[in-house]
C-alpha cells in the first residue's frame, strides 16, 4: 500500500499520528512517500486537499485522505485493505 | 515599546555586551594553541565554565558548549540513541515540547525508535502513574521541560527523577530553555540539560548541554577535543565568557526577581479577568514570567498585530498550520478549541516595569474592545 505523508519535522502532532500508527499497524506493509508541505503543493491540488492541518495522509490506491490528530477507530479505517 | 516577549527572546544586558567585546579583543587566541595567548583564552573559559557549573550544582567536567538550546536537544536526544540503541529504542516525551525536540524524535522515528507521550494532568502537569506505566526494559530516554514555552507550566522534575531511577538503562534529559535564570535550580541528579543564553539577557548563538559525568554520547559534531570530546570546534570564548556573565547576574537575585515578577502576573492576570471573552489558560502555578491567555473568538494573529500598532509585543504559537493557528498545548490543557485557537502569549521579566503594565492594559483595552465588538453585537 503507497500513502503519501505531508508532515513537518518539528510538528508533535505529526509525530504523535506517527507513533500511534506505528503501534497499531505494527504488521503492515506500507510504502511511505513523504513530503513537507511546502513540497506538498501539487500533490494538495491534485487530490483537492483544502485542509492545512498536519499530518495529512493520502492513499494513493482509493485517494482518501486523513487529516490532523485521529483516534485509533479513524486510522484503522483509513488503512483498512480493499 | 512595550516588550511582552521575554519568553522568545530577551535583549542583551549592556555588562553582558561589554564582557563579550573586551574578551574578544583582549582573548583572542585560540584556546586550543600551545602559547600563552591559547593558554591564557583556555583558562579564561576555564573560569567560566566553573562559574557555570557552580550556579547549577554540576561539575566542570559536565558543561558542553553548543550554539544554544536546539543544538543541545539535538545532541542530546539523538546523541543518547546513537549510543544506547542497543539497549533498547524506545522514548518518552511529552506534548508540552519544544520543535527542536520533536525534530529529532521524528528524525529517530524514521530510523526505527518509537516514541511515547506521557498523558497529562487537568494541570499540565506529567500524569506521573502514567509515566510509570510508560517505562520499560527498552526505554533508554525520557525528555521533558522543566516549564513549557507557551502556558509556563512547571513540570516535578524531581519526582520524575525518582521514577526514572528505578530503571537504571534510561537516561532522563530536561530542556530547561525556560527556566534558566528565572527559577533557581539544581542540575545535579539529572543526566541532561539544555539551555540557552538568550532567554537570560545573554546573546544569542551559544548554549550549553549539561552532561553528568557518567552518561555516554555519540557526539553530531565530530573533530578535534575543543573543550570537550563531545561537541568539537573552536570554543566560542566570547560567547562563553559573556554568558557565564548573564548567568551570573541573573542569578545573584533570582529569588526577588521571581518574587517581583509574580506581582507583575498577579496584577495584570487580575484585570484580565474581568473582561467577558477572556480565559486565562496558564495554571495559577505556572512560571509566574509565562502568561497565556485567550480572547475567544479573536485570531491569535489579528491580537498580535492590533497591540502591534499600539507598540505592544508578545507572542502567538507558530503552528503547524497557517490559517488554523492552533496551540497544541493550551488544548492539551483546556481541552477547548476554541481557546486554543485564540491563545496569545504574554511573558514578563523583573524588567517589567508599573508603567509598562499600565500601558499594556490601556492598549490591550482598546484592541479587545474593537476586536470583540462584532461578537457583543450578536
Amino acid at each position: 500500500m503507497k500513502v503519501i505523508r505531508i508532515e513537518e519535522v518539528w510538528c508533535s502532532s505529526c509525530l504523535i499520528m506517527k507513533s500511534r500508527i506505528q503501534e497499531l499497524l505494527k504488521e503492515k506493509n506500507i510504502e511511505w512517500i513523504s513530503m513537507n508541505y511546502e513540497e506538498s503543493e501539487k500533490v494538495r491540488k491534485q487530490y483537492h486537499i483544502n485542509e492545512d492541518i498536519l499530518p495529512i495522509y493520502i492513499r494513493e490506491d482509493t485517494g482518501s485522505i486523513l487529516v490532523g490528530e485521529t483516534n485509533k477507530k479513524e486510522i484503522l479505517n483509513f488503512f483498512e485493505e480493499i | 515599546m512595550i516588550y511582552l516577549d521575554y519568553s522568545a527572546t530577551t535583549p542583551v544586558n549592556q555588562d553582558v555586551l561589554h564582557s563579550f567585546e573586551e574578551a574578544s579583543l583582549r582573548y583572542f587566541g585560540n584556546p586550543n594553541s600551545l602559547h600563552k595567548l591559547g593558554v591564557d583564552a583556555k583558562n579564561l573559559i576555564d573560569k567560566s565554565t566553573h562559574q557555570i557549573a557552580q550556579i547549577l550544582n554540576v561539575k566542570d567536567n559536565e558543561i558542553i558548549y553548543t550554539s544554544g538550546s536546539s543544538e543541545s536537544n539535538n545532541l542530546a536526544i539523538k546523541g543518547i540513541c546513537q549510543e544506547y540503541q542497543n539497549r533498547g529504542k524506545h522514548i518518552i516525551t511529552t506534548e508540552l515540547e519544544h520543535s527542536s525536540i520533536y525534530g529529532p524524535l521524528n528524525y529517530l522515528m524514521d530510523q526505527g525508535f518509537e516514541v511515547s507521550f506521557v498523558s497529562l494532568m487537568p494541570d499540565g502537569k506529567v500524569d506521573l502513574e502514567n509515566l510509570k506505566s510508560l517505562m520499560r526494559e527498552d526505554t533508554i530516554l525520557v525528555s521533558i521541560n522543566a516549564v513549557n514555552s507557551e502556558l509556563g507550566i512547571v513540570q516535578p522534575i524531581e519526582k520524575i527523577v525518582e521514577i526514572i531511577k528505578e530503571f537504571p538503562k534510561c537516561h532522563f534529559h530536561v530542556d530547561m530553555t525556560q527556566m534558566i535564570g528565572k527559577r533557581k535550580v539544581d542540575c545535579s541528579d539529572i543526566d541532561l540539560v539544555s539551555f540557552s543564553a538568550h532567554k537570560f539577557y545573554g546573546l544569542k548563538g551559544i548554549g550549553v548541554l549539561i552532561k553528568k559525568e557518567k552518561v555516554e554520547l555519540e557526539p553530531l559534531i565530530h573533530g578535534g577535543k575543543s573543550t570537550t570530546k563531545y561537541r568539537s570546534g573552536t570554543p566560542a570564548l566570547p560567547l562563553i565568557v559573556s554568558m557565564a556573565k548573564a548567568l551570573r547576574l541573573v542569578n545573584e537575585s533570582v529569588l526577588k526577581n521571581e518574587e517581583e515578577v509574580k506581582k507583575k502576573n498577579d496584577f495584570i492576570r487580575e484585570k484580565l479577568s474581568t473582561y467577558e471573552y477572556v480565559r486565562i489558560n496558564s495554571p495559577e502555578d505556572s512560571l509566574p514570567h509565562i502568561l497565556n491567555i485567550s480572547i475567544l473568538g479573536v485570531k491569535p494573529e489579528t491580537m498580535l498585530h492590533a497591540l502591534e500598532e499600539k507598540n505592544i509585543y508578545v507572542s502567538t504559537q507558530s503552528a503547524c498550520s497557517s490559517s488554523h493557528s492552533e496551540s497544541k498545548a493550551v488544548l492539551a490543557v483546556t481541552h477547548d478549541k476554541e481557546r486554543a485557537q485564540s491563545s496569545i502569549r504574554i511573558s514578563l521579566s523583573h524588567l517589567t516595569t508599573e508603567e509598562e503594565l499600565e500601558k499594556f492594559l490601556e492598549g490591550f483595552e482598546e484592541c479587545y474592545q474593537k476586536l470583540t465588538s462584532l461578537m457583543r453585537r450578536k
